[in-house]
């Protein structure tokens, strides 16, 4: 086990791609069928980070669909170092979701260190969110990466840079 | 009031085995110091001295000092549980409560509750999608109209643009062909003025058709009109060419044929004046002819020449835009005229076809639908309702010429003075309607398109002001609209320019009589 383990929460609106990034970045596998998550699902993840490649667990909470956290998604984000927000690329209305529960986090829980998955990039001709807001996203203050859970595009770097963010 | 005490601890022992609850004592840095319950249920048996967080990792940040409960917490390879943490004196206790059943029950619900949410998105999204849709097609409609009526205003008024001096030129020129006395080389070469300005003309008169039929701006106006009467303009308008190449032509309206047929005579006369036309120009010894027939609510017209012929492998392709039968180059044309012949036909219902045999001549035929119709008298016309027609004809009628063009001004007075008609002369809209008013003409032709205010206005103005006698359009435009624009503000007649003299005399008369019946 390594000697770092952190906890990590995942969270976004429903549907978005929030357990199969997981099970991507876990298990390297995907599936099309939409499985609804009922409260939190934990798995966890060991890389190696840094030059010196230190090695950390993450201890991934999958947490279920939601457009505004309850007191119940709250207990779920108690003790997390850091936070991924999932956003359906092909739905635009789920990136204001990933803005306003990034904003209760830091309000409950200070400012941790997070990254946003632009989720579903393999969906070319669906595609809502234009290159411009993708670049404004930084200046907000976000660290996007645009992904698929399905291809596995930038998943990996996604949680890796998360385990950075917190390790540093 | 509370259960006995043996009641209280037998529902307790029931309830617990029921929930295959386990419960961990943790002391300091999250160490096992005892465990109970169905402990099997997790990844591997938990031992006193352990950490905690290596076996439930969900407890992994959790601070063990106050009280929390964590509903359906999926532990991976243990099953879903309800995750109670609490205090009790210095002990600290996490009471794992098995949660799958309830958290199937919920998945169900939700995962159908989610599902439908995503289709009622997906329904939103296509809805704006048609929306945006239609808005672009109804700017893509908007363009293409304005596209369109710009189009029209083209042709309208390249037609204007074309066939009013064409008028002057052919008026003219027939004006010095019936000079008595000319030599033989004046002769001839008005005749090659005239050849060439009709060439021009019908040159002018097809591209602008194949423009129209093309953005389908040929209206259809289903009318009554009189097939010998089509017959004869057709005859004066077509004898004089064959004449000129010494052609015999002949034009016979059979005894089927009623006197009044139901179709669009405009249409028809374009048609006949193409192939007769054609027939004539490629036709250098012997016959032309138009035989007219009907049956069973069908015009047939059947015109044959003894002209070359056309190739069997050429028949096929004649109708077909911009073929051009090989030949001499002299007599080529757009290579539209049978495209815009054959395609309105088909818009009067019909079927052209042809037959011909290399050296001996062709055939054209062409069948219409045109019912048999009641003879309109000039009573029943709608713009004449209301008016009171002159009893009698005077003996020098007189004719009001409105025309801006001088050319065109002389060239129609000096046609009338032939007729042996008087004229009064007004070279604008406005002038016509206060030269009209004051010297009462017999008959007005009204140019349509002049300075200060356009014919068509000034017709309404004489009719609103009272004004009987027949008025007759004179246009560039063959569009059928603004021929209906006519009659509707009160003209009674319609001369497309160019006008010849024996059209120009006989429309006068003809309206000049009708206005006495």
């Amino acid at each position: 086990m390594a000697d770092l383990t952190k906890k990590v929460c995942i969270v976004g609106d429903f549907a978005v791609g929030k357990t199969s990034s997981v099970a991507r970045c876990v298990n390297n596998v995907f599936s099309e069928k939409y499985l609804t998550t009922v409260g939190v699902k934990i798995d966890t993840k060991e890389m190696q980070v840094g030059d010196s490649k230190v090695p950390v667990k993450l201890v991934i909470w999958d947490i279920a669909g939601t457009d505004r956290f309850s007191a119940v998604e709250f207990s779920y984000l108690r003790g997390s170092s850091g936070f991924v927000l999932v956003v359906d690329g092909t739905r635009a209305h789920t990136l204001d979701v990933a803005r306003r529960l990034r904003a209760e986090t830091h309000e409950r829980y200070g400012e941790l260190p997070s990254v946003m998955l632009l989720n579903k990039s393999d969906l070319d001709d669906e595609w809502e969110i234009d290159d411009d807001t993708i670049a404004a996203l930084t200046s907000e203050g976000f660290m996007p990466f645009v992904t698929s859970a399905k291809t596995g595009d930038n998943v990996e770097q996604a949680f890796q840079r998360l385990a950075e963010l917190i390790v540093d | 009031m509370s259960l006995p005490p043996a009641v209280s601890r037998y529902l307790f022992n029931r309830d617990q085995a029921h929930r295959r609850a386990i419960c961990l004592a943790v002391g300091a840095d999250y160490i096992i110091e005892d465990a109970w319950g169905d402990l099997g249920a997790l990844p591997r048996v938990p031992k006193a001295g352990e950490d905690a967080r290596s076996i439930v990792t969900a407890l992994h940040g959790l601070p063990l000092d106050e009280a929390s409960v964590m509903e359906f917490v999926g532990l991976s390879g243990a099953g879903t549980y309800d995750i109670h943490v609490f205090a009790e004196g210095s002990e600290q206790y996490v009471l794992l409560l098995p949660s799958d059943e309830a958290e199937a029950r919920t998945i169900e619900l939700q995962q159908i509750a989610n599902e439908v949410r995503l289709l009622n998105e997906k329904q939103r999204r296509m809805v704006k999608e048609l929306e945006e849709a239609r808005i672009d097609l109804e700017e893509k409609r908007r363009q293409a109209d304005h596209a369109s009526a710009i189009k029209s205003r083209f042709i309208a008024s390249m037609s204007h643009e074309f066939r009013t001096p064409l008028t002057s030129v052919i008026g003219y020129t027939e004006l010095l062909l019936s000079e008595k006395g000319l030599d033989d080389s004046t002769n001839s070469h008005a005749s090659a003025i005239r050849r060439s300005a009709h060439h021009l003309l019908s040159m002018v008169d097809n591209i602008l058709d194949q423009a129209r039929i093309d953005e389908g701006n040929v209206a259809i106006r289903m009318a009554p009109f009189n097939v010998r009467q089509l017959t004869d303009d057709i005859t004066a308008m077509m004898a004089p060419l064959a004449a000129e190449k010494f052609l015999a032509f002949g034009a016979f309206v059979g005894n089927s044929v009623p006197e009044w047929v139901h179709t669009d005579e405009v249409r028809l006369r374009q048609i006949l004046v193409n192939l007769v036309g054609n027939a004539i120009k490629f036709t250098d010894t012997g016959e032309v002819q138009l035989e007219l027939s009907w049956a069973d609510d069908r015009l047939s017209m059947v015109i044959s020449d003894t002209g070359p012929g056309i190739e069997p492998d050429q028949q096929e392709r004649v109708f077909h835009a911009f073929h051009r039968v090989g030949g001499n180059d002299a007599k080529r044309g757009t290579g539209l005229g049978l495209n815009i012949t054959a395609r309105l036909v088909e818009l009067l219902n019909g079927t052209v076809s042809l037959s011909s045999e290399p050296g001996k001549g062709s055939e054209f035929s062409v069948t219409v639908e045109a019912p048999r119709s009641e003879e309109i008298v000039a009573g029943e016309r709608p713009f004449g309702v209301g008016r009171s027609l002159p009893e009698s004809l005077p003996d020098t009628a007189r004719v009001m010429v409105a025309e801006d063009d001088p050319d065109l001004i002389e060239l129609l007075s000096l046609f009338l003075k032939r007729g042996g008609y008087e004229l009064v002369l007004a070279s604008d809209g406005q002038q016509a309607i206060n030269k009209a008013l004051a010297e009462q003409p017999d008959i007005v032709l009204m140019d349509v398109n002049m300075p200060v205010l356009d014919g068509l206005s000034a017709v309404r103005e004489l009719r609103n002001q009272g004004f009987t006698k027949p008025v007759i359009a004179l246009t560039a435009s063959l569009s059928a609209n603004d021929r209906d624009q006519a009659f509707a503000w009160g003209c009674d007649g319609y001369l497309v320019k160019p006008i010849s003299m024996p059209e120009l005399l006989s429309t006068v008369d003809r309206q000049l009589k009708a206005g006495k019946r």
